[in-house]
């Protein structure tokens, strides 16, 4: 998970006082970690957001899907292995019956092997050609 | 998959039912250390009469292992990791318990050896997966094996599809796989 922090501007910009004033507004605030409001005819209109910002709510999109299913599991106690529940130090105790049926139950969908990789995905879905087998054996001198 | 109905054909009826991969087996002999062996050799090959020795893995209860953290990943056999769902210890399937009051277990691929066929019967049998459980197991063993990530669904229709073309089919059907017509 990112260490970054999305910290707000308490005062915001206006969209025409923007055109002059982005170099100073990139310099004191967006330099320094901080998202500005950007309004126009004193409405909400965008947010100015640091680079390191866009990772975050990258993550927090795409933390989205999982996180029905992580609440779930955090509320019905069951210890399914996460990295964000274990990063918001939400610790249940091992049930290895309540976990598997858990696991069994949730929409989960897998989405990558043990090292990252993506699903296979094929455009042409699968048959399986029977062959007729060689039963002969091997013999070894 | 949830209950042990879902992994394993109830005992009354296993009997009808050949050994197949996937099933779990104890037996004289067995490696030291080991609770009991999963076969991993293709079902088709174990009434061959020139195979004389069958591939199994290791089986070990979920409680030899160190700590609650490993026992959970390999219950899941999955993580979340930054909001996706990964593979989690890929060399392990988990096996409910066989018999009331018996611990919950695992294979484990990378312990693999020959054992000679007849210690793989019906007789040595104390476990016999279900189609669905098979099919389930069958990723497993194809994303340890080859690294290759199959949705269920896709495993389940290559399944039946094998099942249909298979002539020496033996036992029980699974509704999923019926027996071909005409």
């Amino acid at each position: 998970m990112s260490t970054t922090r999305f910290i707000l501007s308490t005062q915001s910009v206006g969209r025409r006082e923007l055109q002059n004033a982005l170099p100073r507004v990139i310099e004191d605030q967006i330099e320094e970690g901080i998202s500005v409001p950007v309004t126009r005819h004193g409405v909400l209109d965008a947010f100015l957001i640091p680079p390191g910002v866009k990772g975050l709510i990258d993550e927090a999109e795409h933390l989205r899907k999982s996180l029905p299913i992580l609440l779930a599991a955090a509320r019905a106690g069951v210890a399914l292995p996460s990295d964000t529940l274990a990063e918001y130090g939400v610790e249940s105790v091992f049930d290895w019956e309540k976990l598997i049926r858990f696991v069994n139950a949730a929409p989960i969908e897998m989405e990558c092997g043990e090292d990252g990789e993506s699903l296979i995905h094929h455009s042409r879905p699968l048959t399986h050609q029977h062959m007729d087998e060689d039963d002969t054996g091997l013999e070894y001198a | 998959m949830g209950t042990r109905d879902g992994y394993y054909v109830p005992r009354r009826d296993s009997a009808r039912y050949p050994v197949g991969q996937g099933d779990v087996f104890i037996f004289d002999g067995m490696p030291a250390g080991w609770t009991a062996a999963q076969l991993v050799h293709p079902t088709c090959e174990v009434a061959r009469p020139g195979v004389a020795s069958l591939q199994v893995v290791g089986v070990h209860s979920l409680g030899d292992l160190k700590d609650d953290v490993q026992r959970a990943l390999v219950t899941a056999g999955l993580r979340e990791q930054g909001g996706a769902w990964t593979i989690a210890m890929a060399h392990t399937f988990f096996l409910w318990p066989w018999r009331r009051g018996a611990d919950a277990a695992f294979a484990d691929f990378r312990e693999i050896t020959l054992i000679p066929k007849e210690g793989v019967s019906t007789a040595t049998r104390v476990a016999t997966l279900t189609h669905d459980c098979r099919v389930t197991f069958i990723r497993r063993w194809l994303y340890f094996r080859f690294r290759l990530l199959l949705p269920f669904d896709d495993v389940r229709a290559l399944e039946a599809d094998r099942i249909a073309g298979d002539a020496h089919f033996e036992g029980p059907r699974p509704a999923w796989a019926p027996a071909p017509t005409g």
